[in-house]
């Protein structure tokens, strides 16, 4: 027993190193292992006041960007409006025509809207991880819920994982974790988006039969399959398309989303979600 | 003791500055997402030699908490920070001179730039080293795990050491 004391004081520097390294160890592995989004709501929320901050310096550098990134949107907007508007003229043109398709008009084929959207701002983001995520000033009183879709007015950002009152944790695109189901909007062949570390500009698509001719310019999009994402989200450009795996294409995609810039962001709300993942359930195998 | 207190103080309002321009602004310095600058640890490294391991262990971890609770990454910092100061009190007993371990000094005016640059060098590599093993976690990426350390670890080293010329060297 006297020695033990006797070990302990002489090497407490040391014991104490010990313990400290131990308890960061304890942290990591109980708030970290791999999957982050395990962090404690009240963790946090605490991590939401630091990061609140920083997010307001952090938007006051990027307004230029962020100004460029609106015009573009708006401008795409204006363009969206008359393409509806030319439509609808069409249409009621048609109808005009024959009024007796009017009567046989079905309400109920009408399509029904299955998407909304929530408007949000980034709290804090990371891009230099293997791991990234996140965070929005949105939660559950928004009415946000984990599993919703995150995307910014030039594509695909991520996935909300984790809903507290007022804040929300998104998996970024640039997680390795980050699994999207996507298709080459020319071919319209189905592929998998997924991140591999490093360069947040880049992701793959991966899955796509070598007989399908891929060009590189082919614009990817989201496939619809998942009812997280609408159809026809731009995740990216097609910037290679040499590498093949196993008869598979890991084609390089240029993404659209500028991670480094990104302030204002939409969470997609899929109205029929639960109707649609229910159908699924208790399949016979 | 004055002069030491003095010094003490200024190492401290030091430390200060160096974890705001930690927590809010290096974001902005980030090369590529491959060199990442680490610079708040300066003030734990430029401590000296009588100040007792367990104080500075312990303001370490903190610190190391505190980084980590802005972004994220609960523990990964905090243990980074303890590996590296557990090397830097491995070190100094083998490595500094006898006219230094009088004033206790650790700083480019007390040591010549030689000893002064291996020293900072050995700590950085050594937290860089320990940190993106741990944020990795794994070894399926090792080859841009260790470009992260290398890359991380010689851009820190020169912002470190830019810092300790402009505002440390008298």
């Amino acid at each position: 027993m006297f020695r033990i004391v006797k070990f302990l004081t002489e090497y407490r520097n040391v014991v104490y190193w010990f313990i400290l390294q131990f308890l960061a160890i304890i942290i990591i592995v109980n708030y970290n292992d791999y999957q982050r989004h395990e962090v404690g709501d009240n963790i946090l929320q605490l991590s939401k006041a630091m990061q609140a901050r920083r997010a307001n310096v952090k938007n006051y550098f990027n307004l230029d960007k962020e100004n460029r990134i609106l015009t573009e949107e708006n401008l795409s907007l204006h363009r969206k409006v008359e393409h509806l508007k030319s439509r609808l003229n069409y249409t009621e043109g048609i109808l005009r025509l024959d009024s007796n398709r009017i009567t046989a008009f079905d309400t109920n084929k009408i399509k029904k809207q299955y998407y909304s959207y929530i408007p949000c701002r980034v709290i804090n983001n990371t891009t230099e991880r293997n791991y990234n995520y996140i965070t929005l000033d949105k939660g559950s009183v928004d009415g946000v819920k984990p599993g919703m879709g995150v995307i910014s007015p030039r594509g695909i950002a991520g996935k909300v994982i984790r809903v507290t009152k007022d804040y929300s944790l998104a998996l970024s695109m640039l997680n390795l974790n980050f699994k999207l189901s996507a298709k080459d909007s020319r071919t319209g062949n189905v592929g998998m988006y997924e991140w591999e570390g490093g360069n947040s500009r880049f992701g793959y698509i991966k899955y796509i039969p070598q007989e399908v001719e891929l060009r590189i310019g082919d614009t990817i999009v989201t496939s619809g399959y998942s009812s997280v994402f609408p159809e026809g989200i731009i995740i990216g450009i097609l910037s290679d398309n040499k590498v093949i795996k196993a008869g598979f294409y890991k084609a390089k995609i240029a993404l659209s989303t500028p991670f480094d810039a990104i302030n204002d962001l939409y969470i997609v709300e899929a109205k029929q979600r639960e109707a649609i993942d229910s159908l699924t359930i208790n399949l016979p195998e | 003791m004055n002069l030491t207190i003095n010094r003490l103080a200024s190492l401290a309002a030091g430390g200060g500055l160096l974890m705001f321009f930690q927590l809010y602004l290096v974001n902005y310095l980030i090369i590529g997402n491959t060199a990442i600058p680490f610079i708040y640890f300066l003030f734990l490294f430029m401590l000296p030699i009588s100040v007792s391991p367990a104080i500075e262990f312990t303001v370490g971890f903190l610190m190391g908490l505190i980084i980590d609770i802005s972004g994220l990454t609960l523990g990964v910092h905090a243990s980074a920070i303890t590996c590296a100061l557990g090397v830097k009190r491995l070190i100094i007993p083998i490595t500094i001179s006898t006219g230094v371990r009088e004033t206790g000094d650790i700083s480019l005016n007390s040591q010549n730039f030689f000893w002064y640059s291996t020293y900072l060098l050995i700590l950085i590599l050594t937290y860089n080293t320990v940190y993106f093993l741990l944020e990795a976690f794994s070894f399926i990426n090792i080859g841009q795990t260790i470009l992260k350390i290398l890359f991380s670890t010689i851009y820190s080293f020169f912002i470190n050491y830019l810092i300790c010329v402009t505002f440390y060297k008298k």
